[in-house]
């Protein structure tokens, strides 16, 4: 049994007047990327946003429990613990200040080596050519994929045990999707996790490991991705595979569905 | 019924001081849209499929080529002439809430492409309306909800109605399935599907996702840096050795 | 959404615009009463705020004195919108040579203080509360017109105004449906934040001689009249600068509370400058 790095223990969020999560609980383990599949409005960001412990203002924890590791949240957790990859990198960046000089600052506050030798091979890492002239650009230079990748970069070098990545790949075309789910395959390695957030399947056939699936603030699945066709699932699953499926169905006679199983 | 041919852009960029830089968008785009059928094009983020898009609807000027849209070339009409090719080709935008007014009903929304033809009394708008909510699976009581009041894959459902109103020939969708959930985008699927039997329309698909291209067209086109690397069609299939068709092929 | 701030500034701004409507049922005076025989008089139950150095009512004044603030802020204001949404739509929906040569007379019209240029203006068409409208109006319009057509490009840009073209929408329908609700919402509550200082300038310009000419009840006019006596009588120049100060601060928070709440830029005019 690998190391638990978060377990969430019956948690229950809501507002005043609408309770957003019901009882959720679920172990994020050592060495696995865990999928938190829903469609929107489900639940899933607001699951994420409660483990960094950065709910919004009008939404309260009600009970249950977020531990990290063996502790209760602590204000060390950011960078090396925790790290997050957002759908939208350009708002993640500001916007006056270079790539390096950001990366150089985020390294700095997590008291990492910054020399800008260390943050080119991060880079690189990611495939991302000329690191130099990366460094010297700023955000609103970089197309969306790149931005991503230098997230990745960022999360790669901070070395945290946890990943979340919510949505990482919704706005990108498809080739700059497999890029950078290739990319979060990386990420994984026997000491740290990757929770990913996503509301599309063909995503979360390609990287998961273990899926849980979110209907409303519930959790209503929860299984390995070699379940996935072979058992008998939750009607609410069956529903997602069947709207995935159904779209590879075409006059063309072409089965992209044999394609991707392939990958 | 909508030839283009040797349809080249190149954007200039720089300021006044400093050199111009030139990228080219589009290199020699040449295809027909047949009546009845559909066309669809394939390719990355930035390899000229929006640009191609406004050059067709005439929002941009192409630096070379013609576009003949039944009959008439859209680039030597003016605005106040376009009128009528409009009333021929709609267009459904990837982000449903920036392509509507967000101070606006529903019933306001889908109301103005026809006020733009046709003269009729309120209440013969209001069935309009209804019935074209009903042909996009919506809920009639909706009609007087403001549209910020709907979700995204409602939203995006009004304007394919909206696109719908004035019965055209041709309806772009340019990424329209893009921005919404899994489950939503299925069903919207479908219901193109039924709605282009139905009313008989052409569909000009713009995607990076090939699969909904693939549900929807007849003819496929794959883009890349502004120029056509595969042309395909329903009846001979899809050449599997093709570099450009392979690259995309990913989920 | 209830801001009880902002309902108060609104019923303080009704307070004064009401009593500038029925300022005669308030006071059985007229501003222009002159009763030499009761100079000075101090505050008494007859003369509320007492009388000025010509005998006359200073409550009265006072309340006559928000009319001509008011009618003249509003007709600037009205000037310069009707101008502005005007000038700034033209420029914006339909660029190219017609908008580079309205805005690079809009940026001469900028660089110089507007106050001056009021003077200016004043100095070529003469004394009076017209003349003094007309050359505020004209002296702020560059900015408005700015601010209208900087909204306008970004509108424009919006797709539901492509999408509105793809319909074949009239360009004028576009401009009136889509474009025209967008700006004034956001002009509209700039100009509540500027209606202080139009005022202020009203006021100014009376005070120095050359708005709104002596007899009239004016605030500004009336600070004039009572700077000989200012070492006497220092009250008769308190109450209207305590008026022209309480108004001006209403108008200024009732704008910043809806700047703040409708999330408005207001450096917009320095965004498009380039």
């Amino acid at each position: 049994m690998s190391e638990k790095l978060i377990s969430v223990e019956n948690l229950s969020a809501g507002t005043k007047h609408n309770q957003i999560l019901y009882n959720i609980s679920f172990d994020i383990f050592a060495g696995e990327i865990l999928c938190l599949l829903g469609q929107s409005g489900s639940g899933k960001t607001m699951t994420a946003s409660a483990i960094l412990n950065m709910m919004p203002e009008n939404v309260a924890k009600t009970s249950g429990q977020i531990l990290y590791g063996e502790k209760e949240f602590h204000n060390g957790i950011y960078g090396s613990y925790i790290s997050t990859i957002m759908q939208n990198p350009a708002s993640c960046f500001g916007s006056v200040f270079t790539i390096g000089q950001q990366f150089e600052d985020i390294l700095k506050a997590n008291n990492k080596e910054y020399t800008n030798e260390k943050m080119c091979k991060m880079l690189e890492m990611v495939s991302l050519s000329n690191p130099y002239d990366i460094l010297n650009s700023y955000p609103h230079q970089l197309s969306g994929g790149m931005l991503q990748r230098v997230m990745i970069a960022v999360a790669l070098s901070l070395e945290s045990r946890v990943v979340i990545a919510d949505e990482p790949t919704s706005d990108l075309d498809v080739l700059g999707q497999k890029e950078i789910l290739d990319l979060i395959l990386k990420l994984k390695n026997k000491n740290n996790a990757v929770l990913m957030i996503t509301h599309n399947l063909s995503v979360v056939k390609h990287v998961a490991d273990r899926i849980i699936v979110m209907e409303n603030g519930h959790i209503v699945d929860n299984f390995y991705k070699d379940e996935l066709y072979n058992n008998e699932r939750h009607p609410y699953t069956q529903k997602l595979i069947d709207a995935n499926e159904s779209q590879y169905i075409n006059k063309w006679n072409i089965n992209f569905g044999a394609y991707n199983a392939n990958m | 019924m909508l030839i283009c041919e040797n349809i080249s852009k190149t954007y200039k960029k720089g300021s006044f001081f400093s050199k111009k830089e030139e990228t080219k968008v589009l290199n020699n785009i040449s295809f027909q849209l047949q009546e009845g059928r559909s066309i669809g094009f394939v390719g990355r983020n930035g390899a000229g499929k929006s640009t191609l898009m406004k050059i067709i609807l005439g929002l941009e000027r192409a630096d070379s080529g013609s576009i003949i849209f039944m009959g008439q070339n859209i680039h030597n009409l003016k605005y106040s002439q376009r009128k009528e090719i409009y009333k021929n080709m709609q267009i459904v935008f990837q982000d449903p809430q920036s392509s509507m007014n967000p101070n606006m009903t529903v019933f306001q929304i889908i109301c103005e492409p026809v006020n733009n033809y046709y003269k009729y009394s309120i209440d013969e708008l209001r069935n309009i309306v209804k019935d074209l909510l009903k042909s996009v699976e919506l809920d009639t009581n909706i009609i007087d909800k403001n549209i910020t009041m709907l979700s995204g894959g409602q939203q995006q459902r009004v304007a394919i109605a909206r696109a719908l109103a004035i019965k055209p020939k041709v309806i772009i969708l340019d990424e329209a399935l893009s921005n919404l959930d899994m489950v939503i985008q299925s069903q919207i699927l479908k219901l193109l599907e039924d709605l282009k039997e139905k009313y008989n329309i052409s569909l000009i698909v713009i995607s990076h996702d090939i699969r909904v291209v693939f549900k929807l067209c007849d003819d496929i086109i794959f883009l890349e840096n502004g120029e056509i690397k595969g042309n395909f069609n329903v009846e001979n299939g899809v050449d599997m050795e093709n570099t450009a068709f392979q690259k995309m092929l990913v989920f | 959404m209830k801001d009880k701030k902002l309902i108060f500034l609104f019923i303080m701004l009704g307070v004064i615009i009401l009593s500038a409507i029925f300022a005669p049922l308030i006071t059985p005076y007229s501003p222009y009463d002159i009763d030499l025989s009761n100079r000075f008089a101090s505050i008494s139950s007859s003369h509320i705020l007492g009388t000025d150095h010509l005998g006359r009512d200073v409550f009265t004044r006072l309340i006559y004195g928000s009319r001509m603030s008011l009618i003249s802020v509003l007709a600037i204001m009205v000037i310069i919108l009707v101008l502005s949404l005007i000038i700034g739509s033209a420029a914006g929906f339909q660029g190219g040579k017609l908008d580079n040569v309205l805005m690079r007379i809009s940026d001469v019209m900028l660089t110089f203080p507007t106050f001056i240029l009021a003077l200016f203006f004043i100095g070529v068409l003469g004394v009076g509360l017209i003349n003094v409208i007309i050359a505020i109006a004209f002296t702020h319009l560059a900015w408005y017109s700015r601010i209208v057509r900087s909204i306008v490009l970004e509108t424009k840009e919006k797709n539901y105004v492509l999408a509105s073209k793809c319909m074949g929408t009239p360009k004028l329908k576009i401009v009136i449906k889509h474009i025209m609700p967008q700006v004034l919402s956001q002009v509209g509550i700039l100009a509540t934040l500027d209606l202080g200082h139009m005022m202020l300038h009203v006021a100014g310009l009376s005070f120095l001689g050359l708005g709104v000419q002596a007899p009239v009840a004016e605030w500004g006019v009336m600070i004039n009249d009572a700077a000989p006596f200012i070492r006497q009588h220092p009250e008769l120049m308190i109450y209207p600068g305590l008026c022209i100060f309480i108004t001006v601060a209403i108008f200024n928070s009732i704008g910043e509370r809806l700047k703040d709440r409708y999330k408005i830029k207001e450096d917009r005019s320095k965004e498009s400058a380039v």
